[in-house]
C-alpha cells in the first residue's frame, strides 16, 4: 500500500495543510499531465497516481480511510470490515420517515463524527475510529443519494 | 528508400508536436469556428466574406442539414430524408474550417484541437473524434467548451478564483465551476443537459405562434416577439438550467458567494431574463458582460492548440462529467469512476466468479448517474475468457478503468489468481458498428483528391519495384541482344523512383521498360507454359 502523504511530503496526519497539497499537487502536475509531458505512457501513469492520492488526501473522509488502511484496517474494500451500527441506520430512517431529510443536517452529522474520527486516529485508536468512519460513511452515501436524486 | 519513409510510431512524434501547427476549432450546434494564437492574440479563420462564424449547415444536394450536433453518437439517423452519420455531416464542417486555415496560413492542417460540451458523453465524444478523422485532422486534444471559455477569459484577464462558466448555445447546455490561478486552471465540476439550447426556443416560439422554425429563430434574435410572452414560453427550459447550477454549486458544497465572476457563453446567453437570474443567484456585480458569447470558446480552442504545441506554462486540468460503472446481479450499478473525477484517472475493482469451474465473467459498461443500469447509457460489453477452473469466489479478475485526458475510456483485465493478464480493450463506439465506421473511413480517403493521387503515385512505385526485381533476376540468365537496353531501362526507372519524378513520368519509363523487355517476357511465358503443360491430361489445364 503506497502512502500518499508520503507522495506529498506530508506527515502522515488526518490534519493537513491544504495550501501545501495543492501547491504540490499543481507542481507535480505541471510536470506530468499529458499536456506537458507529450503522452508518454510512464508520465500519464505518473498524472494519474498524483489524480488519485490528490482526491483522497482532499477528501476528509478518504484521507481517513487511507490512514486507516495504512494501520491495516480496509474500511472500503473488505467484505469483513464491521458494518454500519443499527443505531445510525435507525438515526438515517427517522430522519427519511419525518421528511426533512436535508443536505445541511447531514453534512453538519458527518462533520461532527469526522472530529470523533480525528481524535480516535490521533490517539491511535484504530478500531473505534474504523467503527466512527463507517458511520460517517452511511451519512455521506445518504447525502450523495439525496443530491443525485434532484438531478433527475 | 527514399519515398515511402517507415519510422516508429513513437520517435518522431516529438519533433511534430513541436513544428507542426495546431487549430483551435468550436464545433457547434449552431455556428463553427476556428482560429490560432499568433504572437500571443487570437486570429480568427474568415471566410471569403471575411465572416468568422461560420453557420454549422451542410448541403445535400437541395437539402439542408443543420444542428447536427444534437445527434452526434447516436448512429444512422434520417434527416431531411436522407440517411446520414452524424460524423459524416460534421466532417463537413470540419472540412470547411480546415480549408479557410490552410488557405490563410498557405500550409497544410494536420492536427486540431476540438471543444465539446463537458456533458457529451462517452460515445458523442468519440463521435466527434471521428468527424474529425474522416476530414483529415488528428484530434490533438478534447477540451470541454466551459473550459475553454475560461481559459480564454482567465488567460485575457489575469483570473484568479473560482469562477462558474454557464453556457447555453443553440442545442446544449453545460455549466462548469474552476478554480483559477497563475498558469493553472482547474475544473472541479461540470453539469449539463445535451438536449436543452436555443433551438429548443425556436420550436417553442414556433409551436406558439404557428410559424416555420427558421421564422421562430428570426423572431426571436430580432426579439419581435411580446419580451413577456417569450419570457413565459422559454421559462420552464431555462429554470432547469438554474435548478442545474445550483445543484452543481451543492454538489462542490460551495455557497454563490464563493463564486467570484459567471462566465456567460454561447449565443442563448443574450437573452435578458438569463442573466437576470444569474443576476439572482450570484449578485449583479458577479455576471462578467464584455464577453463576446460566440468568440470566447474557439478563443479557448486556440489557447489550448497554442499549450500543447509546446509554446506556454498553462495547464488545464479536467474532470469526467458522468460516472462510470459496471452492471452488477440484478441491474444495479456498481460506480468505479465518480463523477468529477479529475482525468486523466485509473481505477481498478477486482470481481470474482460465483459459480464452480466459472470460466468466463460478461462485464457490461455503463456511464450515468442513475442506480439501474437500464437507466444508464451502455457504453460497451465484453467478456473475460479462459479463467482457469477453480471453486467460486477464488478467480479474482482485476478490471481498471482508464480515461484519458480527453475524457476518453479503455478497459483492461487481469486474472489475479494465475496472473495471467488479459488485456481486453474497450473499442471506441461511436453509436455505430465497426464496419460502419471503417467504411466512412475508407469513403473519406477516396473523397479527398489530394489523398487519391497520393496513394496513386505509391501504387505507381511499388509496382514499378516489384516488376524491377522480378526483370533484375530474370535479366541475370537472359542472353538475348537487347540484354544491354533492358538494363538501361530498368536503370532509367530506378532512378526516376529516386529522383520523386511525377506519376505519369514514371509510368512512361515502366512502359519503356516493359517494351523493351517484351521479348524476355515471351521467352518466360514460353518457357512456363512448355514446362506446365507437358504431361499433363487436357481437362486440368
Amino acid at each position: 500500500m503506497k502512502n500518499f502523504f508520503d507522495l506529498f511530503s506530508l506527515p502522515t496526519n488526518f490534519s493537513i495543510d491544504l495550501d501545501t497539497l495543492e501547491k504540490k499537487y499543481f507542481e507535480f502536475q505541471k510536470k506530468f499531465h499529458p499536456d506537458k509531458s507529450g503522452d508518454k505512457s510512464d508520465e500519464i501513469e505518473q498524472s494519474i497516481a498524483i489524480n488519485e492520492a490528490y482526491e483522497v488526501l482532499l477528501s476528509p473522509l478518504k484521507r481517513a480511510a487511507h490512514i486507516l488502511r495504512l494501520n491495516g484496517l480496509d474500511v472500503e474494500n473488505d467484505v469483513a470490515a464491521p458494518k454500519v451500527d443499527q443505531a445510525t441506520l435507525l438515526e438515517v430512517f427517522e430522519m427519511r420517515e419525518s421528511g426533512d431529510l436535508s443536505a445541511k443536517d447531514l453534512s453538519q452529522k458527518i462533520k461532527s463524527l469526522l472530529e470523533e474520527v480525528s481524535q480516535n486516529l490521533e490517539n491511535k485508536n484504530f478500531a473505534s475510529a474504523a467503527q466512527i468512519l463507517i458511520r460517517a460513511k452511511y451519512f455521506e452515501k445518504t447525502l450523495q443519494d439525496l443530491k443525485v436524486k434532484k438531478w433527475h | 528508400m527514399a519515398l515511402i519513409k517507415i519510422s516508429e510510431p513513437g520517435a518522431i512524434q516529438e519533433n511534430e508536436r513541436e513544428n507542426e501547427i495546431v487549430i483551435g476549432i468550436d464545433l457547434g450546434t449552431t455556428n463553427s469556428l476556428a482560429a490560432i494564437i499568433v504572437n500571443e492574440k487570437v486570429r480568427f479563420f474568415v471566410d471569403e466574406n471575411g465572416r468568422d462564424i461560420h453557420p454549422s449547415i451542410v448541403t445535400y444536394g437541395d437539402k439542408k442539414i443543420s444542428s447536427i450536433k444534437r445527434f452526434m453518437g447516436v448512429g444512422f439517423t434520417e434527416l431531411e430524408g436522407i440517411k446520414l452519420a452524424p460524423s459524416e455531416v460534421a466532417a463537413e464542417i470540419l472540412k470547411h474550417l480546415k480549408k479557410l486555415a490552410e488557405k490563410q496560413l498557405k500550409t497544410e492542417i494536420k492536427k486540431a484541437v476540438i471543444t465539446v460540451p463537458a456533458y457529451f458523453d462517452e460515445t458523442a465524444k468519440n463521435a466527434t473524434k471521428l468527424a474529425a478523422n474522416l476530414a483529415g485532422l488528428e484530434v490533438l486534444r478534447l477540451v470541454n467548451e466551459p473550459t475553454a471559455a475560461a481559459l480564454a477569459y482567465g488567460l485575457d484577464n489575469d483570473a484568479e478564483g473560482t469562477y462558474c462558466v454557464y453556457d447555453l448555445g443553440g442545442g446544449t447546455f453545460d455549466v462548469s465551476v474552476l478554480k483559477m490561478q497563475k498558469g493553472i486552471f482547474k475544473v472541479l465540476g461540470v453539469a449539463g443537459d445535451n438536449a436543452l439550447g436555443g433551438d429548443d426556443f425556436d420550436d417553442l416560439i414556433s409551436k406558439h405562434l404557428g410559424v416555420s422554425r427558421a421564422e421562430a429563430r428570426k423572431i426571436k434574435e430580432e426579439q419581435t416577439i411580446d419580451q413577456a410572452l417569450f419570457e413565459k414560453l422559454i421559462f420552464e427550459k431555462l429554470e432547469k438550467t438554474f435548478t442545474l447550477t445550483k445543484n452543481l454549486l451543492d454538489d462542490l458544497d460551495l455557497e454563490s458567494s464563493d463564486i467570484k465572476g459567471v462566465i456567460t457563453v454561447g449565443g442563448s446567453t443574450r437573452i435578458t431574463l438569463i442573466k437576470k437570474k444569474l443576476a439572482e443567484i450570484f449578485g449583479v456585480e458577479k455576471v462578467l458582460d464584455e464577453i463576446d458569447p460566440d468568440r470566447i470558446v474557439v478563443a479557448g480552442a486556440a489557447w489550448q492548440a497554442h499549450n500543447l504545441s509546446g509554446n506556454s506554462e498553462n495547464l488545464l486540468l479536467d474532470v469526467v462529467p458522468l460516472s462510470l460503472g459496471i452492471e452488477m446481479m440484478g441491474g444495479i450499478v456498481d460506480k468505479v469512476i465518480l463523477r468529477n473525477s479529475t482525468i486523466p484517472m485509473a481505477l481498478t475493482k477486482e470481481f470474482t466468479t460465483y459459480a464452480d469451474n466459472q470460466s468466463g465473467m460478461k462485464l457490461h459498461i455503463v456511464q450515468g448517474e442513475r442506480e439501474l443500469a437500464a437507466d444508464c447509457r451502455s457504453l460497451a460489453n465484453f467478456e473475460i475468457k479462459k479463467i482457469p477452473a477453480m471453486k467460486a469466489g477464488l478467480a479474482r479478475v482485476a478490471v481498471t478503468f482508464k480515461i484519458d485526458a480527453d475524457g476518453l475510456l479503455t478497459v483492461s483485465a487481469e486474472e489475479k489468481f494465475t496472473g495471467e493478464k488479459q488485456e481486453i480493450l474497450v473499442k471506441p463506439s461511436y453509436g455505430l458498428s465497426e464496419d460502419e465506421v471503417k467504411k466512412m473511413l475508407l469513403d473519406s480517403l477516396q473523397n479527398s483528391k489530394a489523398d487519391i493521387s497520393n496513394r496513386l503515385l505509391i501504387q505507381t512505385i511499388t509496382d514499378s519495384n516489384h516488376d524491377i526485381t522480378i526483370l533484375q533476376k530474370d535479366l541475370e540468365k537472359y542472353v538475348g541482344e537487347d540484354k544491354k537496353l533492358i538494363a538501361e531501362k530498368i536503370q532509367n526507372l530506378e532512378n526516376l523512383i529516386k529522383e520523386k519524378a511525377s506519376r505519369d513520368t514514371i509510368l512512361e519509363a515502366k512502359e519503356e521498360m516493359e517494351k523493351a523487355a517484351e521479348n524476355l517476357i515471351l521467352e518466360k511465358v514460353n518457357a512456363v507454359l512448355d514446362k506446365g503443360i507437358v504431361g499433363k491430361r487436357i481437362d486440368v489445364i
